[in-house]
């Protein structure tokens, strides 16, 4: 679908209060390889809650971004130490993009993220996508810097 | 030096072309059978190739309907390449498709007043094909090599038409040591099936790693360079790629990793800015294989390509016009 307004992009699994915060009526929403959480989770939950999901593959963050369609960045912390947010791979880019295109970071408490195995990069809804002699690396969790994050909200993770 | 099927994906036999159907890679090696310019056009718009496939496409179906010609007229012949080359420039966006048909009607005009139009034709392509493409993209695999450190990693995205086990045979050449790191290129994984299938089968160390992993390995200290190829150029260096290719030039900027493309110069546009990006359909992203992924009433959004500013590239590593 063609978006021409500008509208939240989620990265990760919210929890109940974020949900019910929630005034958008489309927010785009990162697929979340492999588990494809975003996909199929978070757009089940807000499909629910009368919300529409936009899906992008989790490569198309900064495109959205430069190209003016994302209001503001949601990611999602499973902890905080010191001055890093611990969250799922891949909101570190959600943060840098969005740090780039002066577009606001918003930090929550999120839901740890399903344990994935090397093996299921190589499927995609269970579905064979390549060789399975190839090697895969997929790191669960990454740190996000505090001072790419606009503000916080909700319980606070680290607190 | 051993070449992937990637690296000259179409081939031209008689009056069949044959283009190599990679979505089919890699559970399959299997060659699209294509008599006709349209169903040539079918193959482009479907996906069945890309890139640099795309560019051989246009070059032999203008060959392939130039083979069949041999009854028609000269001008009748010029005709034929004029049709040819409008339906190819109506046929997807982003990829410089009136730039390519443009370059082989100029081919067409210079030889178009020999008695011998139809194969003077023929034979310019083909010499055109091996000596300025074929033997240019070994020069420019070489010197893309000679910008990879011994025990270098090398991230990259998509796919580069079967350039990079080039690279990694220069390498190997020099006795320096290379392992890459293949992001998976959703949503129709040409990292995953292409690029990590095809350096695999020729003996290189690769790794799989998906889309979102890019600043987890670049924050680790685990990638040296990223090395990408291009759909379109614009004169001022900035390019057209696969989607996700912006997102990580923004990432080694801010890493300060050096970022390399692989280019085909082009002074037609004066900026990446004019490039129009394709819009694809959203069940590219929800469904696989033919199988819904995602639930009822989700939607998505497929820009199939974006562009990375000049400013972001450490080298452009070119095909120069001849």
């Amino acid at each position: 679908m063609l978006i021409k307004e500008q509208i939240p992009l989620i990265f990760g699994v919210p929890q109940e209060d974020f949900y019910a915060q929630l005034k958008a009526k489309k927010i785009f929403v990162a697929e979340l390889r492999p588990a494809l959480e975003g996909m199929k989770d978070v757009a089940k939950e807000l499909i629910g809650r009368g919300v529409k999901p936009v899906v992008i593959c989790d490569n198309m963050m900064a495109f959205c971004m430069e190209r003016k369609l994302v209001s503001a960045v949601h990611i999602f912390a499973q902890g905080r130490k010191n001055d890093v947010a611990l969250c799922r791979t891949g909101s570190l880019i959600a943060a840098l993009c969005a740090h780039t295109h002066r577009i606001p970071v918003v930090l929550h408490e999120g839901a740890m993220p399903r344990e994935a195995k090397g093996a299921d990069l190589l499927k995609i809804g269970g579905m064979k996508v390549t060789s399975s002699k190839i090697k895969t690396y997929v790191p669960l969790l990454e740190e996000v810097p505090m001072s790419l994050v606009g503000r916080t909200q909700g319980q606070d993770p680290g607190a | 030096m051993k070449e992937s099927v990637l690296f000259w994906p179409v081939h031209l036999k008689g009056r069949t072309l044959y283009i190599l159907d990679e979505t089919k890679i890699p559970q399959r090696i299997v060659y699209l059978k294509v008599r006709h310019y349209h169903q040539a056009i079918d193959a482009v718009v479907m996906m069945k190739t890309r890139a640099f496939g795309q560019f051989l496409t246009v070059c032999y179906t203008f060959m392939l309907e130039m083979q069949k010609a041999d009854g028609l007229s000269a001008g009748a012949q010029m005709r034929l390449l004029e049709r040819v080359a409008a339906a190819f420039n109506r046929s997807r966006p982003t990829f410089p498709f009136e730039e390519v048909t443009g370059m082989v009607l100029g081919v067409a005009r210079k030889v178009s007043g020999s008695p011998r139009f139809r194969q003077d034709f023929i034979s310019a392509m083909n010499g055109f094909l091996e000596q300025g493409i074929r033997q240019k993209r070994y020069q420019r695999a070489q010197e893309a090599a000679a910008l990879i450190k011994d025990g270098a990693t090398v991230l990259t995205h998509c796919n580069v038409s079967g350039e990079l086990p080039l690279v990694a045979e220069f390498c190997r050449k020099a006795k320096k040591k290379v392992r890459f790191l293949a992001t998976e290129t959703r949503p129709y994984f040409q990292g995953a099936r292409l690029t990590a299938w095809e350096l695999k089968r020729e003996g290189f160390d690769v790794i799989l790693i998906p889309d979102n992993a890019a600043a987890k390995v670049m924050s680790d200290g685990d990638v040296d360079c990223v090395l990408v190829g291009s759909d379109r150029s614009a004169a001022n260096g900035d390019f057209a790629n696969k989607i996700g290719t912006y997102q990580i030039a923004l990432l080694a900027r801010h890493f300060g990793i050096p970022f390399y493309v692989l280019v085909q110069s082009s002074d037609k546009l004066s900026s990446g800015r004019e490039i129009p990006i394709e819009v694809r359909r959203d069940e590219e992203i929800l469904c696989f294989a033919g199988r819904k992924l995602a639930p009822e009433g989700t939607a998505a959004f497929y820009p199939g390509f974006d562009v990375v500013p000049h400013q972001w590239v450490t080298k452009h590593i070119a095909i120069r016009p001849s």
